[in-house]
């Protein structure tokens, strides 16, 4: 698949302006995307240190080299249940506006690259309820990939600047 | 990043904010002092300041108004335009507009518009008092031109005719002014005559231009001129060099005139008036360039640092006092692993002299951030001026304390809250000048702003001689709002009743006006209060007026804290907020009007339970609580926690730089081994939990879980499991924590397949491990296969070993067995003498050890064991609870003074007759106290004492007389008792100790229980469950033979074997 993707992207590549780079991940049966140049790093699961009457998605705060970052959970964020912790989860630790936040995931799956005429923004019937926060989505071969936009799933972002 | 204006912008909103400030403040001076010429100097240069600034910035409409400000205070300056109120104000609108312009800019705005309505009013004020001449001029010539200008009769006469005849030319009265220390100012001054002279018909000059040529010297020149030029062409004429002043005015034939009759005949106040004016101007020749000079001082020894920079710096002087606990922290460890060394005094030493190194540069980096807050207050006399025209109240605003200062964080939002606070003083403090007059007060209020320190907080204090606070009104007003009831009223002080005033929308004022009135302003100031972890003390006396007094701690970085945990989670209390920490009974808390309170040495004290507002479960009752005491505003709050850790030096992080802010917590930090610690907010606790109660939230469950942090506090049991809220993240972490344990075993089971596979087993038969003396011993033990052999350590210490394996075929692995045994000694003896003690020891016993070993041999359980522990196991739990027995047998030697040798165990399977056949000494009379194991292993420990030998040794502890016998000479006396128990206690925690060590488990101590009787009648006691058990024991012997006592380690057999596996 991978190989028949390549050429696909090879066909339509014209030059590397055209192509984005997405870090692909695993959230339940979901593939999901997130433009790689936010990502910062992946790491295995650590202990998580709880913070008290925060939303019910923010595991909590982890200390990365002395900075204190906040992990929140992707599939409590979409779907209202708790992940499983597996051998194979990982918390990739994404950077937006200069704040660095960790976000929890089943499974890491690869870095693709995608041309951008095969990106396509999301349609608005699209009807999954996290909708909103997926901006666009990409054909992978057989698979649709949703791309997250980081900044409507890091809604404490912006909730910042409210509080 | 470029501003709006290019990469000047924040320099020009720097500097130009100073000026504007400079600019108010100067002009109220002015307005109070018409003649000062140095304060109108000081406004003039602020304002040519900005004007030159702005045009270089590009803000050309500021530029312009500036220049037409600049146009009017120098005619100010000269003396042709009085101050009045109106040309105050005019000014004031001036500076209003600057200022937003300004503001506008900071904002990422730049305005445009010019400001054209603003230039007319000038320009129309300018000429409606220009015509005027007035008789009295306020000469402010700042120069020594104030000597009047005697222009000749004759000259005058030639220059009329000469302007008629040109009527293109216009006169002008130039007046140059050179810096004091100039050099051959005769000589520039010259150039000057001259150059203006090639630009039109100079009538007047003085010094004249002979004098000039002669070598005269002079600091000023006055010349009139008759010139087609425009005054500033002229001006920039005379602008060179070392110019101090140059003005250049349209010289008027009868002003003129009449200057000179006023310089001749001497008119009362004029003259006068010129004179003191003279003399007052050739003071302020030197005092202008020394002035000058003394600004440049000034500027040179300050610099301008960006506040990010700063940050920056105080961010990694924090990281370096975590790093140092850190070390700290390894330290500890290193002396607990290793015990005390030399090498680790001075590792001890360096870390304290890093940290007060540390904790000096932190001190000094948030030294940096301290601003004077002068540069507030000088903000105030505009305000206050203001205000006094808006009430018709007359107010004098004193300042003192301009030097204190304040981190730059407080003086930032200082401002507004001090607005308020001096508004209110001026609206409602101060009466009207009538009613002053009536009471019999001076008719002008006051108004005082005052900084100091006081102890370690910074103390500003805002204080006026008005008519105070009206106790009674504003009790009424909170009785009213609710938010006391009389009865309650009664118990408050009068600071409490004053503290009323910060409720939101609270106004105790009948009428509201622009200004205040309308209870907003206190609330500012309760939240900068707040923010700051601040202070406000109210003293008030009516009639005679009301003092606010705002008090901020110093140090706002580095907190020390006291440590809490909750449930795992660790949160800190700022030290600074704690009043005390106490111990509480559950049956001391009773409920009142729905909230639970506690009776504190009399004092009432509401408490609140810390784990409901951190949404945790609440825990299984227990007896006691522990409470820590805070202050809260100006009561005192109690909050019922899991368990106290300690002290913390806490540098705390904001939560908001990634996250944003949580309620109740004003930060994170992290320990030296990397916990984060999340730090409470007081008032933002208080809010939590009167919202929780009002909102029935759902009732978190908890249950028991794994542990998965290594902090302990003082008194915490240590066991395996602890009683957790069903939360996301607690499960997610205890899921984390079963994951890692899981692949630790499974890379340990890993390892020793591994190692399995290299070790050749041939025989399934049990062995025996032996340790004999010498070479005879050989012959006597009846197992197969024996070999002796014998390490030579080369300290010259004879530690012969010799182990006997039935079925080892293979020298190498007895060497290694030998060398793991000398090993193991020797980890748990550090120097030579223990080490020949050890020595001593194994050889004493020895001998008893083989006798035993014909009656254990026979056995039949062996084979047992066998079975159910691999050879490798056996081996391994020999080792372990060897160096446990040695451990207790040195512990006991050092705790009745006597050498004690002890015998190497073996490992016993057996079942309660086997063991009673062990033991020679069954039927003897034994004194035993029994201990249980309790933590990752189960069992028993059990140190018995001959009879005859429990009194030696009691006597020994307790010295000698003490340890009696009871009256029957049987029964042990209570001290003998506890000895023993003492005794028993520390020798088994010396094996549970070595046990917990080497298999990286927990094992510890129960309560010691005291049996009596015979061997067999105690062993019968201390019988396990199970019918089968493992055991192994030890004898303290004396001397050879003199038996002190025995050990008898009697484990859960499963847990062992699983502990064994693992370790």
């Amino acid at each position: 698949m991978l190989a028949n993707l390549q050429e696909k992207n090879q066909e339509a590549e014209a030059n590397l302006e055209d192509i984005e780079q997405f870090l692909t991940f695993r959230v339940g049966e979901e593939i999901f995307g997130i433009r790689l140049l936010l990502v910062h790093e992946i790491l295995k699961p650590v202990f998580i240190t709880r913070l008290p009457n925060v939303e019910d998605y923010t595991l909590g705060v982890i200390n990365l080299r002395g900075e204190i970052i906040p992990i929140l959970d992707l599939k409590k964020r979409f779907s209202k249940t708790d992940s499983e912790v597996l051998h194979q989860s990982r918390i990739i630790v994404v950077m937006l506006n200069e704040k660095r936040s960790g976000i929890f995931v089943d499974e890491v799956k690869q870095v693709v690259k995608v041309h951008k005429k095969l990106i396509s923004e999301t349609i608005d019937d699209l009807s999954l309820n996290y909708s909103k926060m997926v901006e666009s989505v990409s054909r992978y071969g057989d698979h649709l990939i949703l791309n997250l936009s980081l900044e409507q799933i890091i809604e404490f972002v912006s909730a910042g600047k409210q509080a | 990043m470029a501003g709006i204006l290019g990469e000047y912008t924040e320099v020009f909103l720097e500097e130009s904010e100073d000026q504007i400030q400079e600019l108010n403040a100067n002009l109220v001076k002015l307005e109070k002092d018409h003649t000062n010429p140095e304060i109108i100097n000081d406004i003039f240069r602020a304002a040519h300041s900005l004007k030159s600034s702005s045009a270089f910035v590009g803000l050309y409409n500021l530029s312009d108004l500036a220049h037409k400000m600049e146009n009017l205070l120098q005619k100010i300056r000269e003396g042709t335009v009085e101050i009045n109120t109106i040309l105050v104000n005019l000014l004031f609108e001036c500076f209003d507009l600057i200022k937003n312009v300004i503001e506008s800019v900071a904002q990422g705005i730049k305005v445009e518009t010019p400001f054209t309505e603003m230039i007319k009013k000038l320009d129309d004020y300018e000429k409606s008092v220009s015509g005027k001449s007035s008789e009295v001029t306020k000469a402010f010539v700042p120069d020594s031109n104030s000597k009047t200008i005697h222009i000749s009769d004759g000259n005058k006469e030639e220059l009329s005719s000469f302007l008629m005849n040109n009527p293109e030319t216009k006169a002008y009265l130039v007046q140059i002014q050179l810096k004091a220390d100039t050099q051959m100012k005769g000589l520039r001054l010259l150039l000057v005559l001259q150059s203006v002279k090639a630009q039109g018909e100079v009538f007047h000059s003085d010094p004249s231009e002979a004098d000039l040529d002669d070598g005269k010297a002079s600091n000023s020149l006055t010349l009139v001129v008759a010139t087609n030029s425009s005054d500033s062409e002229i001006h920039a004429l005379c602008n060179i060099d070392m110019m101090e002043n140059v003005t250049v005015t349209p010289f008027e034939f009868e002003n003129q005139t009449s200057k000179s009759e006023i310089s001749n005949s001497p008119v009362e106040q004029v003259p006068n008036f010129s004179e003191s004016n003279s003399k007052l101007g050739n003071q302020k020749t030197e005092q202008a360039p020394e002035k000058a000079a003394g600004d440049s001082k000034v500027v040179m020894k300050t610099i301008k640092v960006s506040s990010d920079k700063l940050d920056e710096l105080m961010n990694n002087v924090g990281e370096l006092v975590i790093t140092n606990s850190g070390f700290q922290k390894i330290y500890d460890d290193l002396v607990a692993q290793f015990g005390e060394d030399s090498l680790f005094n001075e590792l001890k030493g360096k870390i304290d002299q890093i940290n007060r190194i540390s904790k000096d540069l932190q001190t000094g980096i948030m030294n940096i951030r301290m601003v004077p807050i002068g540069s507030v207050f000088n903000r105030f006399t505009r305000l206050i001026r203001d205000l006094s025209l808006e009430t018709k109240k007359k107010v004098n605003l004193e300042l003192r304390g301009e030097n204190t200062e304040l981190d730059k964080k407080v003086i930032d939002a200082i401002g507004e809250p001090l607005i308020h606070l001096i508004r209110n003083s001026v609206d409602h403090g101060l009466e009207t000048p009538e009613e002053r007059k009536a009471i019999g007060k001076s008719e002008e209020g006051t108004v005082e702003l005052n900084a100091y320190q006081g102890g370690s907080n910074i103390l500003v204090e805002i204080r006026d001689d008005g008519r105070g606070l009206n106790k009674q009104k504003i009790l009424k007003k909170a009785i009213e709002k609710g938010l006391t009831t009389e009865s309650e009223s009664s118990n408050l002080s009068d600071n409490e009743i004053f503290q009323f005033i910060f409720a939101p929308g609270f106004s105790t004022a009948d009428k509201i006006s622009d200004i205040s009135g309308r209870g907003v302003g206190m609330n500012v100031v309760n939240k900068l209060i707040e923010e700051f972890k601040g202070k406000i003390i109210i003293q008030s006396e009516e009639g005679s007026g009301s003092s606010f007094t705002l008090s901020f701690p110093q140090a706002l970085a580095i907190i020390p804290s006291i440590l809490v945990t909750m449930e795992e989670e660790v949160y800190a209390f700022p030290l600074s907020e704690v009043s005390e920490t106490i111990k509480v009974g559950i049956d001391q808390i009773t409920t009142l009007e729905g909230h639970e309170i506690i009776n504190l040495r009399g004092e009432v004290l509401p408490i609140y339970r810390l784990n409901r507002i951190l949404g945790q479960a609440d825990k299984p009752e227990t007896v006691e609580v522990p409470v820590v005491i805070v202050n809260f505003k100006t009561r005192k709050l109690g909050f019922i926690v899991d368990d106290l850790i300690g002290k913390h030096e806490t540098v705390i992080k904001s939560l908001g730089k990634n996250y944003k802010d949580v309620p109740g917590l004003t930060g994170a930090t992290i320990m030296g081994d990397g916990t984060i610690i999340l730090v409470l907010d007081i008032p933002g606790l208080v809010e939590l939990a009167s919202e929780k109660l009002q909102i029935d939230s759902n009732v978190v469950e908890g249950k028991l879980m794994k542990r998965t942090s290594t902090i302990r506090s003082l008194e915490m049991t240590d066991s395996q499991e602890i009683f957790k809220s069903v939360l996301s993240t607690n499960l997610y972490n205890e899921k984390l924590q079963e994951i890692k344990s899981k692949e630790k075993t499974k890379i340990k089971k890993d390892r020793s397949r591994y190692e399995r596979k290299v070790q050749i087993v041939e025989e399934r038969t049990p062995e025996i491990k032996i340790i004999s003396i010498k070479e005879s011993e050989a012959d006597t033990i009846p197992l197969s296969n024996t070999k002796s052999t014998f390490v030579e350590p080369s300290n010259g210490v004879s530690l012969s070993y010799s182990i006997v394996e039935s079925n080892e075929s293979k020298t190498d692995s007895k060497e290694e067995e030998i060398q793991r045994l000398a090993e193991r000694a020797r980890i748990d003896s550090s120097d030579a003498e223990e080490r020949a003690k050890a020595a001593d020891i194994i050889k004493g016993f020895v001998e008893q050890k083989e006798e035993r070993l014909k009656q254990i041999n026979n056995s039949s359980s062996d084979n047992q064991m066998g079975e159910m522990m691999s050879k490798e196991n056996i081996k391994k739990l020999e080792g372990i609870v060897n160096s446990g027995m040695m451990n207790a047998g040195m512990v006991l030697s050092q705790l009745v003074s006597k050498d004690v040798e002890l015998f190497i165990p073996e490992i016993k399977l057996t079942d309660r007759e086997g063991l009673g056949k062990d033991f020679r000494y069954s039927h003897e009379g034994f004194f035993g106290v029994k201990i249980r194991m309790t933590g990752d292993l189960h069992g028993n420990l059990l140190m018995m004492f001959s009879e005859e030998n429990a009194s030696e040794i009691a006597k020994t502890l307790l010295g000698s007389e003490e340890a009696k016998f009871e009256k029957d000479g049987k029964t042990l006396s209570e001290d003998m008792v506890s000895a023993l128990s003492e005794i028993s206690n520390i020798v088994c925690s010396g094996v549970m100790n070595s046990l917990s060590n080497k298999l990286k488990k927990q094992i510890l101590p129960d309560v010691p229980e005291l049996i009596n009787g015979s061997f067999m009648e105690v062993i019968e006691i201390v019988k396990p469950e199970r019918t089968k058990f493992l055991s192994m024991h030890t004898e303290f012997n004396h001397e050879g033979s003199n038996l002190l006592g025995v050990l008898v380690f009697l484990p859960d057999f499963d847990e062992l074997v699983e502990l064994i596996q693992k370790a």
